[in-house]
């Protein structure tokens, strides 16, 4: 079986058992941010909890045969309890990864979240101070017996300055006892024949880019780890690189690339890792991280005093919503003009019931555009909230799940739209739960304009636009993805009240 | 390990490179030649140059090679300390430890190869030195008669092994702090300020520690013993001790440490 078949396999078959088994047997000292994707998780909120990892012995694990029980034999990457200690502070902790053969797989993080040291770990050049990891089925205690079978750019295309680009791929050719042959194929590759018999010192940013990716990809690996290989490439060779990186894995290849270019992840990767601190906030696929959002339908009423007749109209069907201004921070409720928009939190495909319940009750929308959060809002809110600014949704006048709470509209009083703190979103739902259920007011609070909006993302934020089948003919995107979804989204909104 | 050995000739064959070490190689030499000739018989601040009469026995050949034996030393450090140095801070260690995991031997090839650059670097100053030798020795009128004589070429090939053994001593040296500092600059400063100054102050205050310093004792091989307080076998069986407890440090921190810069 080849690498892609076997993470075609994986695709079609797998799910997320493993992740369901572990979660249960280890007890993961985490949380989910979005909690329909149970391995989304964040560290605990009362600080770092050590839990032992039950399968996990600490000294020297490679020696326990035990040890890669849990181990799938159809992942590229597999790590558990992985962790890095650099001068008493913990580069990567506990981190579990899962990245399936034949996958492109994105590993996404902030800066100093741990993914260089990860990938060392995975290469060999660094020795983890606990935990197990496996690369293409071999402990990464013994880099040797996989090596030959890796390809790797990590932290910048690094070669002799002095030396021509031909003579640098030339040496690791050497090294790894790979014929001249070779060499030309991926001078060819990365269309850098031209260039190639020129000092190296002489090349441009992305040119170096290029001879990296060629020097990774010598030894026709099973597994090509890139860090960063699109840095300083033009757009057209950021294309190409997307077009080959994508052909390698239709040939069966395991590409594992991390980027701080979330678009270009989002746009190529079918699987993503997200860390932060080191931890493990996501794996998985990445239609099911970006399905977790937050997508929204924006709602311009032609009339902007029918914001608030909008905003009773949703809460009545059951979705969440809020009324924000593209205007100046400060608007008199009266004078709400034709910059008003009622941003509804549901998938795109009620977009067309809004405006046939719009229609009904005799508002007319001028405008009415779908919202789907990409890659790096996610990941930013993701990433957000484990800063802890989801506190901030705690704050008096911001809290609350439930979709039914669109009927209480706001808290301000006087009917004056005041501007909204940074992470204060007045949303309707937050703030039936902050008032008990009491209706406190004739306008929500108003955000910031909508290209800034980007409310801290928890759990009940999460839940709240995302209704049961039961009562609610849309189900959300996600509940499609993963079926265990949608029992947690249940849970939710019992707790919510409902 | 014979992989990475021909790997790591490719940079060493830069022809900057090569062009500037012989170069540099080859003017040493012939000044050193030069120099002994011209000096011979003087007092110089650490000993005395060496006499007609000397000039014209079958060591006379390798006087001006032993002359600038502390530089070819120089050039050995550099050299090591630069290479394995070099890889480090440019990251270029980093794709040649995945195309070569076994790390000892990755640094078994590299080792080979720089030892057999600076046996090259030694072989060329002594072709200098002996060329510009028998130019320099009719001016000053030293016979050259026994030079050529079979005790002369075993007197050749003698010096030629004991400056060798020397700047690949002054190697061991470099490969050390390469591997310690991880920077070119910082190795070769740090190395050729305890080699040059920090043992020449220690042995001016106190003599006896001559026979115990590496440099010193480095020192006394190349000059097979002569000229200085150590026997030729005491400073070769120290110099082989330090040798080995280096060469075992500098394996040690290769194989296991993090590569994190």
């Amino acid at each position: 079986m080849t690498p892609g078949e076997r993470g075609r396999r994986y695709w079609r078959g797998r799910g997320n058992r493993v992740a369901d088994k572990r979660s249960a047997a280890v007890g993961e000292p985490s949380r989910s941010v979005f909690p329909q994707l149970e391995n989304l998780r964040l560290p605990h909120p009362h600080g770092h909890l050590h839990l032992p990892h039950l399968h996990l012995p600490h000294r020297d694990p490679h020696r326990d045969p035990a040890s890669s029980a849990g181990r799938r034999p159809d992942a590229a990457i597999w790590t558990r309890g992985l962790t890095k200690f650099h001068d008493h502070r913990r580069s990567v902790d506990h981190l579990d990864l899962d990245v399936p053969a034949g996958a492109l797989s994105g590993f996404v993080g902030p800066n100093g979240a741990g993914k260089s040291t990860t990938l060392r770990m995975l290469l060999g050049l660094v020795r983890p101070t606990e935990g197990v990891g496996y690369v293409l089925g071999e402990p990464v205690s013994h880099p040797e017996r996989y090596l030959s079978h890796v390809g790797a750019m990590i932290e910048g295309p690094t070669f002799h300055p002095g030396l021509t680009g031909r003579r640098n791929l030339r040496q690791l050719a050497v090294l790894r006892g790979i014929g001249a042959d070779r060499i030309d194929e991926v001078l060819d590759l990365v269309r850098l024949t031209g260039r190639a018999d020129d000092p190296f010192a002489t090349y441009s940013l992305g040119m170096k880019q290029r001879l990296g990716i060629a020097a990774a990809l010598l030894p026709d690996p099973e597994l090509l780890i890139l860090d960063e290989p699109t840095n300083g490439l033009d757009p057209a060779g950021i294309r190409e690189i997307r077009a080959l990186l994508r052909e390698l894995v239709e040939g069966g290849m395991t590409v594992f690339v991390s980027s701080h270019l979330l678009a270009e992840i989002e746009q190529i990767c079918d699987h993503v890792v997200m860390i932060r601190g080191g931890r493990l906030l996501f794996q998985g696929r990445t239609g099911d991280l970006l399905a977790a959002g937050d997508p929204r339908i924006l709602l311009a009423p032609e009339r902007g005093a029918d914001a608030r007749r909008l905003l009773h109209l949703l809460a009545g069907i059951g979705v969440r919503a809020e009324i924000r201004l593209d205007g100046p921070t400060t608007v008199a409720a009266g004078s709400c003009d034709q910059r008003t928009v009622v941003v509804a939190h549901a998938p795109e495909r009620m977009a067309a019931d809004l405006n046939r319940a719009a229609m009904s009750v005799g508002i007319a929308l001028r405008g009415l555009r779908t919202h789907r959060p990409n890659l790096e809002e996610t990941f930013l809110r993701a990433t957000g909230a484990a800063d802890g600014e989801h506190g901030a949704a705690e704050a008096p006048g911001a809290v609350a799940d439930g979709p039914t709470a669109g009927a209480t509209v706001g808290r301000t009083a006087g009917g004056t739209v005041g501007p909204a703190a940074p992470g204060r979103e007045a949303d309707s739902g937050r703030a039936r739960g902050a008032a008990g259920g009491r209706r406190a007011g004739p306008l929500p609070r108003v955000a910031g304009p909508p290209d800034r909006e980007a409310p801290p993302l928890d759990s009940s934020r999460a839940a709240a636009w995302a209704p049961s089948g039961a009562d609610e003919p849309y189900p959300s995107e996600s509940e499609e993805a993963a079926p265990r979804a949608s029992r947690q989204v249940e849970t939710g909104r019992d707790r919510g009240g409902r | 390990m014979f992989q990475a050995f021909l790997a790591e000739w490719l940079p060493l064959r830069r022809r900057r490179f090569v062009v500037g070490t012989f170069g540099a190689t080859a003017a040493v030499a012939a000044l050193g030649a030069g120099l002994t000739f011209v000096a011979s018989g003087g007092h110089g601040l650490y000993g005395t140059y060496p006499r007609p009469e000397q000039l014209s026995s079958p060591t006379g050949m390798v006087q001006g090679l032993n002359a600038i034996s502390i530089l070819l030393g120089v050039v050995g450090l550099c050299v090591v300390a630069a290479a394995l140095a070099g890889d480090y801070s440019r990251g270029t260690l980093r794709n040649q430890l995945v195309a070569q995991p076994h790390r000892l031997r990755l640094l078994a090839g590299k080792c080979l190869a720089l030892a057999t650059f600076i046996a090259l670097v030694v072989l060329a100053a002594l072709v200098v030195s002996v060329a510009l030798s028998f130019v320099f020795a009719p001016i000053k009128g030293v016979p050259t008669g026994v030079w050529l004589s079979r005790a002369g070429l075993h007197e050749l090939g003698k010096g030629y092994l004991n400056n060798l053994l020397s700047a690949w001593g002054y190697g061991v040296l470099g490969a050390l702090v390469a591997v310690v500092f991880r920077s070119p600059a910082a190795s070769i400063s740090v190395g050729l300020a305890y080699m040059l100054p920090v043992e020449i102050i220690i042995t001016t205050i106190w003599q006896p520690a001559g026979q115990w310093l590496p440099g010193q004792l480095l020192q006394d091989l190349a000059y097979g013993g002569h000229g200085y307080v150590t026997a030729y076998a005491d400073a070769g069986l120290r110099v082989l001790c330090y040798g080995l407890v280096a060469t075992l440090i500098t394996a040690l921190l290769f194989r296991y440490r993090d590569m994190t810069s």
